[in-house]
């Protein structure tokens, strides 16, 4: 079969900088889906722009053809290659959440695309198409989403809608430059249901950008992977899954949590050889009984938590799980005392914390630490490690300044940083190194509790790995506690003990963690799982 | 609707409460600090020239323009007074300030109603002269031109046009306020001050949304060229920060008319104040103080009312889309 | 709460800074700028050192055209203008150096106090007094003060200094309540800093460089002002070589000897330009 794209020799660079795709060739086999998959830095977004020539100004393309349909569409001037998109290249983009025109109606940014390609349907019969693909992708009730505005949808509806879009002028191609990845698993299913059967009806080729290799595996047909700006490898994603033959290709299926998770028995497997943990002796570290908090207005409330009640035995892994907005965070927040319970009991270290102020609070903290979710955020930019690691040590008064330089370096070897990194700003750090100095400092007091806000949810597959491995690691060696907050049952199923499954509030189930992954009691644990 | 119906009524309870203030904070600045006003009166203006202080009865002067009440009885009495829509009187001609202020507030608002007239479609042409053309150049010459032109001093730009259009080319008067001739010259200074603060503010505008993912993402993937997405996306989504701006500009713009009147020699507000500042007539003083507060209360509460009915953001939050 | 901000973080790509050549490139014309801002600062200072004349005596003819005697040409009695503009400089910059200051404690003081309860009485007073405030334009503002303090550069400039306050009261009150929000703001209070070290080692050093940027361009702006009320006779009173004086005393002269009005109107602009130019390179270098 002949492709309906061909990528020869592609070359692409932002401003002077080293290129970010250097000599990319792949086919997209027509009728097909065609994953892109790599991390991030690896060009899979640049890829997608090129081909709609959509790059960042930066941009700019300094060798290769593309071909469509076996037309060089180097040969089309600006004016030309406008011609093609929506008509011939649909493109849903990454982030639904600022790609609709915020002051304009769904259905008004719908028909402009009608308008654009120059269609020769009247405006009924153009609301009719829309109704109907609409419908296709899952909205019952279309005419209310023609009439509404963005920010009166939630983002997966928006990208269902933007989805509805790019499919609106029966294009041969469309890009889904990550589709999913600003929004939360469940959700995301949806949207990939939605591009499946508008591609499935309307016979067309997608090219699928993604990060995520479980969805790639599932979604798509062939696969390229891109390394750095190189396609490593490429094929059927079948073969190239069962055999991958570049080591790139191998790392990044062996360090996929989301591929952990098709190996869950396997886990639990080792789980049960384990020895069970050291803990149970004693006063649980955590203990929250019938806690709810509520956020907001009188007249607007909103029941963040609801009737919480966990344990956390000492020296174990516990796993709150849950999508956005079920209230996760806040019960870790409740945890260390930086929110108030409206109701409820919330012990940590024998504290009750809720009645604790400042001077308690410092006494918590003291053996509490947190992780924050976004290392790019919870590190002053402005500070080297010296300062960052060693404020914990300066705000406690803890030692002489010899005495906590030496303890910074060794809070440096225990994260596997080099030592020479002191004098570094967060700035020359790549996310993986931020987020272990985040650990570092919160080491720094030698807590016996640590809170992980979704640790590993804004890095890369292979650094997760690394990241996660070093956690596991520490907890060995130090003895401690972790409450463990995230959204991945891929992580929950490689580091907890224990876990509870949230959502709106509520703890759905709760139990050791083979028990609920083997055999989940709740239609919303299994949804989770499936994906 | 109740919650439109509700935001407009809190705006318009706040316009009130900050007139209140302003006028409160005028009065405490102008009648209880000095102490005495009569005595600055006659320290400062030439109208009494040098003359023996001991000569005059203080007491009588103080008494007759109402300035022996204790504070707290001229307070409330001016409170009522504006409530009532009365200003009290001129210390020096014991005119009513609202009549003196009737005589001078048309050749004022003229000014600036004309003048905001012609700047804001300038602005606008400035703001996509800066984003839009191909060439480069043009690009960042309307980017520079709005930040240079309001470093300069609007008094001196006056002076600039008197001697360039009415003493060298001889097109327009010099000063005077009769005829229409006579408002080119200060109309022309003032307006292109509103249109460089306009287009600095549409200019930031513009480039975030062309930035942003719907503008350089999803209308070109649906075929539109940048001509149609700026014009149909992002100008008007532009003019929302541009509308937050125009009410906070218009004390400005009232300011530079003041200057620019008495650079044109119009009668008009900045007349009056300059004489009564000289004058030290606080009541007059206090008076303007407080009707130009209030007008750019109730503009900037017209400006938030207008946000609320055009921008769909703040409408409703939520609709039930039901799916399957 | 923060489960939202959580899902577009998760996606964001690391910050990309300004392409390093660029930024060295801006850093570079801001201690251009900066060098010239303290060359200006020191002729304000010591003028004799780069003016011949004296400014207040009668050198030369009246009304004689700028040549290589008289730089700027000479004024209706025949005083040296360039000498005058060069001596006018100190009262235009340090009028406008004082009003900035008042403006920068006021709107720091104002600004901290809401920006710490945001929505609490204390803010909710103070942004009716702000906005009241802000409701008066400058130009009135400064000549209500001036009304009952009499004219003179110092009250001219602590009058203008409390109009541009509210801008700053403003800003600051914003970057308080934004510092309020950031993860490692919040990071060091759990790693047991306290109260004082946060805002010193993390809470001023976010919110310097806008309000430093701010400063720069407000300083400008105050000279502007100050010449404002020059210009309409409230500042320094004449023979004070004050810019806003010598145009207002070349207007009259317009018709034959321009240069008495149009010249110091251009070196004001000339030291506005500089300090905004200033405030647009500092507000872009982000450390």
């Amino acid at each position: 079969m002949t492709p309906l794209v061909r990528i020869d020799g592609l070359t692409v660079a932002y401003g002077h900088r080293a290129p970010a795709l250097s000599s990319v060739s792949l086919d997209v086999p027509a009728g097909q889906v065609t994953a892109v998959i790599g991390e991030s830095g690896s060009g899979k977004s640049t890829l997608a722009h090129a081909v709609v020539r959509l790059l960042p100004p930066a941009g700019r393309v300094l060798a290769g053809r593309i071909e469509l349909s076996g037309e060089d569409l180097g040969g089309r001037g600006d004016k030309a290659f406008r011609a093609l998109r929506g008509r011939h290249i649909g493109f849903v983009p990454q982030d639904p959440i600022a790609s609709l025109n915020p002051t304009k109606t769904v259905g008004a940014q719908l028909r402009e695309a009608f308008a654009l390609a120059g269609s020769p349907l009247t405006a009924a019969l153009v609301d009719e198409r829309l109704r109907a693909d609409l419908r296709d992708v899952g909205f019952a009730d279309p005419d209310t989403v023609l009439a509404a505005y963005p920010h009166q949808l939630s983002g997966g509806m928006r990208q269902r809608v933007l989805v509805t879009m790019a499919f609106s002028q029966r294009p041969e191609l469309v890009i889904a430059d990550e589709p999913t990845s600003a929004l939360d698993v469940l959700v995301g299913q949806e949207v990939l249901r939605a591009i499946h059967t508008a591609r499935a009806r309307h016979d067309t080729t997608v090219v699928l950008i993604t990060h995520d290799l479980a969805l790639a595996r599932r979604n798509a047909d062939q696969v390229v992977v891109l390394d750095r700006g190189e396609v490593v490898e490429s094929g059927p994603i079948a073969e190239v899954f069962a055999d991958p033959r570049h080591a790139y290709t191998r790392s990044l299926l062996a360090s996929s949590p989301r591929i952990a998770a098709g190996r869950v028995r396997s886990v639990a497997e080792t789980y049960r050889r384990r020895e069970s943990p050291a803990g149970d002796a004693g006063e649980p570290v955590i203990e929250l009984t019938g806690v709810s908090k509520r956020f907001g207005t009188a007249r607007r409330a909103t029941l963040a938590v609801d009737d919480v009640t966990l344990s956390v035995p000492r020296g174990t892994t516990f796993a709150l799980v849950g999508e956005s907005g079920s209230g996760k965070t806040t019960t870790s927040r409740l945890v260390l005392g930086l929110e108030r319970p409206d109701r409820g009991g919330v012990r940590v270290l024998g504290l009750d914390v809720p009645t604790l102020r400042r001077r308690g609070l410092r006494a918590l903290r003291r053996q509490a630490q947190i992780v924050y979710q976004s290392p790019f955020e919870s590190l002053n930019p402005r500070l080297s490690l010296r300062g960052i690691v060693g404020e914990p040590l300066e705000a406690y008064r803890i030692g002489t300044r010899a005495e906590r330089a030496a303890r910074v370096a060794d809070l440096l070897d225990l994260v596997r940083l080099p030592r020479s990194f002191v004098d570094r700003k967060p700035a020359e750090l790549s996310g993986g190194q931020r987020q272990r100095v985040a650990i570092a400092r919160a080491l720094a007091l030698a807590p016996k509790l640590l809170v992980l806000d979704e640790p590993v949810s804004a890095l890369d597959a292979t650094i997760q790995a690394a990241v996660l491995g070093l956690l596991v690691e520490l907890q060995r060696e130090l003895g401690l506690t972790y409450f463990l907050v995230t959204h991945d049952l891929a992580v929950v199923a490689e580091v907890a003990d224990r876990v509870a499954v949230m959502r709106a509030g509520r703890i759905l189930e709760q139990g050791p963690v083979e028990e609920v992954i083997l055999r989940p009691g709740q239609d919303y644990t299994r949804a989770l799982l499936a994906v | 609707m109740t919650e439109v119906v509700r935001t407009v009524a809190a705006k318009l309870a706040r316009a009130v409460v900050v007139i209140l203030a302003a006028y409160s904070a005028s009065f405490f600045l102008l009648f209880v600090l000095p102490g005495d006003a009569v005595l600055a009166r006659i320290g400062t203006t030439d109208t009494i020239g040098s003359a023996d202080v001991a000569d005059l009865d203080l007491e009588l002067l103080r008494a007759e323009v109402g300035l022996s009440d204790d504070l707290w009885t001229q307070y409330t009495n001016g409170i009522t007074g504006l409530l009532r829509g009365d200003l009290g009187h001129s210390l020096i001609t014991e005119q009513p300030v609202t009549e003196l202020l009737g005589e001078v507030l048309p050749n004022t608002i003229t000014l600036t109603a004309l003048s905001l007239v012609v700047s804001v479609p300038l602005g606008f042409a400035l703001a996509v002269l800066a984003v839009n053309p191909r060439s480069r150049a043009l690009r960042s010459f309307a980017s520079l031109l709005p930040s240079a032109y309001v470093s300069l001093p609007v008094f001196w730009v006056g002076i600039l046009f008197v001697y360039l259009f009415s003493i060298t080319l001889g097109w327009f008067p010099s000063n005077g306020s009769q005829g229409v001739a006579s408002l080119v010259l200060p109309t022309a200074v003032l307006s292109l001050l509103g249109a460089a603060q306009f287009a600095q503010v549409l200019i930031s505008g513009l480039r975030t949304e062309l930035g942003s993912t719907y503008a350089a993402v999803t209308a070109p993937a649906k075929g539109a060229g940048r001509f149609h997405t700026l014009y149909r996306h992002c100008l008007r989504n532009a003019s929302f920060p541009f509308l937050a701006v125009f009410g906070l500009r218009i004390g400005q713009l009232l300011g530079g008319a003041v200057v620019v009147e008495m650079v044109f020699s119009r009668t008009g507000l900045g007349r009056l104040m300059v004489d009564s500042v000289k004058a030290v007539d606080l009541t007059v003083v206090l008076g303007l103080v407080v009707v130009l507060a209030g007008v750019y209360v109730v503009v900037n509460a017209l400006v938030d009312v207008g946000y609320l009915l055009l921008d769909p953001r703040l409408r409703r939050r939520n609709v039930e889309v039901g799916h399957d | 709460m923060t489960d939202t901000v959580e899902q577009t973080l998760a996606v964001a790509p690391p910050v990309v800074g300004t392409p390093a050549p660029r930024r060295r490139r801006r850093i570079r014309e801001l201690h251009v700028h900066l060098v010239l801002l303290a060359l200006l600062v020191l002729v304000a200072a010591v003028p004799g050192l780069v003016t011949w004349h004296d400014p207040y005596e009668l050198d030369g003819l009246p009304f004689t055209a700028p040549d290589g005697e008289f730089w700027f040409g000479t004024d209706e009695i025949g005083r040296d203008l360039y000498s005058r503009v060069v001596h006018g400089l100190r009262v235009s910059l340090f009028s406008a150096l004082l009003a900035v200051a008042v403006a920068l404690v006021g709107g720091a003081v104002v600004g901290v106090l809401s920006g710490l309860a945001p929505g609490g009485p204390v803010d909710r007073v103070l942004g009716v007094l702000t906005e009241a405030v802000m409701a008066i334009p400058g130009v009135l503002l400064a000549l209500a003060v001036i009304t009952t303090y009499g004219r003179g550069a110092f009250v001219a400039a602590v009058a203008i200094g409390i109009g541009e306050a509210t801008g700053f009261a403003r800003l600051i009150r914003g970057c308080v309540i934004r510092a309020g929000t950031l993860t490692y703001v919040e990071a060091a209070r759990t790693c047991g800093a306290g109260p004082l070290r946060v805002v010193v080692r993390h809470v001023v050093p976010s919110v310097y460089h806008p309000v430093l940027s701010y400063t720069a361009l407000h300083f400008g702006l105050a000279m502007l002002a100050i010449g404002s009320l020059s210009y309409l006779g409230f500042g320094e009173a004449p023979p004070s070589a004050e810019w806003g004086v010598l145009i207002a005393g070349g207007q009259k002269y317009l018709a034959h000897a321009w240069w008495v009005a149009i010249i110091p109107g251009l070196a004001l602009t000339a030291v506005v330009v500089l300090l905004s130019r200033i405030a647009y390179l500092s507000q872009e270098d982000h450390s």
